[in-house]
């Protein structure tokens, strides 16, 4: 009855989550406004929304017990074990400008997402 | 048996449901972002339905939710609860939740209702007592095997106007049974499952997982009572805000009298146009009374083979 996702692999071969150039720019700018000036990111998935799992970014000093760290272009990302087995394979990237959705998650495990793209299913 | 039950009281002892007792703060959060109604309202003492659903809107079950002071009361079909459990396991990302199997305080409970229920409470449990929907109250009970004890009465008005629940340990519901069958001045009916069966179906009152299941939507089992429209996402969210909006909703839950024998399958020109999902018992009208799923825009054909009872009912 509940699919659970079957994680991609990078090119390497290893399961990663990776962050864009631009969304780290972007993370750090949003750090400078909390007062932040060298912030790190915690993502994770949390139940809800309308596709059953929701996305959750905040901004973050250091990591919890038991979080994984992954360090993509300067910038330290913590998820927890749960939420890295549904994020494992994404690339966080930031879509500016008019059109621009601000932060979005390529995620390969994700089958289908709401209308906002907030919530995903896997 | 009559559907008015103006003055008797009825009495059911569900064998079907299971209660758990689930603790934490975020407990109730966790609920309301995986269920249809807003679970964010209620307060200590208080009980709501709401549907857990997939998310393609499906159910998985009708959940019973009383929260007290210190934990929540879950309750749902027996045969579901694994699944729910599953559930809500698989969307628990370190919520500080902790879910009770092994409960004895609320390990059973005892559907009543009829116009005279809360008369009956009063003379029972000499009080004065009377309980809005949705609100629940302790009251003090001399269990003959555990002394003086507490027992919980929720207005739950679902299966009646006047539905009330008790909840308590398995041995005093047993005594409450009697006690109240001895009562004098009521005419107290215990409904074994094959009446209340009876019951729910001439009140076209849908139940798992005859009619609660993942084939259907709740709008389309008329359980839109337990939807919120406005509490904002939940798993299924999209699915029946669309169905709702659009009016896109395919099925109706409906009563029907069958005029002959029926098959499983409801056919119009040979097109499927319903599925039967509960039958009444051999003992009331032969079991001619059904509950069905009808594709709403054959709702309104003639049909020799049977009578629908509540087709424009806008409930649903």
């Amino acid at each position: 009855m509940l699919n659970k996702p079957s994680a991609q692999r990078d090119q390497s071969g290893s399961l990663t989550i990776t962050i864009s150039q631009d969304a780290v720019k972007h993370i750090k700018e949003f750090g400078k406004v909390e007062g932040k000036n060298d912030t790190n990111l915690r993502v994770a998935v949390k139940g809800g929304g309308c596709s059953g799992l929701t996305y959750v970014l905040e901004l973050a000093d250091k990591a919890k017990e038991n979080e994984k760290i992954i360090t993509e272009n300067g910038l330290e990302l913590y998820v927890d074990k749960k939420s890295y087995i549904f994020l494992a394979g994404t690339t966080l990237e930031y879509q500016g400008g008019l059109n621009g959705k601000g932060f979005v998650f390529n995620n390969p495990n994700a089958k289908t997402t709401c209308g906002c793209g907030t919530s995903f299913s896997v | 048996m009559e559907s008015d039950t103006s003055k008797k009281v009825y009495f059911h002892q569900p064998c079907n449901l299971s209660f758990v007792k689930i603790k934490g703060n975020e407990a109730l959060d966790l609920l309301d972002r995986l269920t249809t109604n807003d679970l964010s309202v209620i307060k200590p003492m208080e009980h709501i339905y709401t549907i857990l659903t997939s998310p393609k809107g499906r159910m998985i079950d009708m959940l019973s939710v009383l929260r007290l002071d210190d934990y929540i009361v879950l309750g749902c079909s027996k045969n579901s609860l694994n699944a729910v459990l599953e559930w809500i396991d698989f969307y628990t990302f370190g919520e500080d939740i902790e879910i009770i199997l092994d409960q004895k305080d609320y390990e059973s409970s005892l559907v009543i209702f009829g116009d005279n229920t809360i008369e009956l409470f009063n003379k029972t449990f000499d009080l004065d007592m009377s309980l809005l929907e949705g609100k629940s109250m302790y009251v003090a009970f001399n269990s003959l095997s555990a002394g003086r004890t507490k027992i919980l009465i929720i207005n739950k008005k679902f299966y009646h106007k006047n539905h009330y629940e008790i909840y308590s340990t398995h041995d005093n519901i047993q005594e409450l049974v009697s006690y109240f069958a001895k009562t004098q001045n009521f005419d107290s009916i215990l409904m074994n499952d094959n009446n209340f069966n009876d019951y729910r179906i001439i009140n076209n009152i849908p139940a798992y997982p005859s009619e609660i299941n993942e084939e259907y939507n709740p709008l389309e089992a008329g359980l839109k009572k337990y939807i919120s429209f406005n509490k904002g996402c939940y798993v299924g969210q999209e699915v029946i805000t669309r169905l709702e909006s659009y009016e896109k909703v395919q099925n109706k839950l409906v009563l029907i009298k069958a005029l002959k024998p029926l098959g499983p399958d409801i056919t119009f020109e040979d097109t499927i146009i319903g599925k039967i999902t509960s039958h009444s018992s051999d003992t009331y009208h032969s079991g001619a009374y059904k509950l069905a799923y009808m594709k709403k825009k054959f709702l309104n054909e003639k049909n020799e083979d049977f009578v629908i009872h509540n087709a424009n009912d806008t409930n649903n």
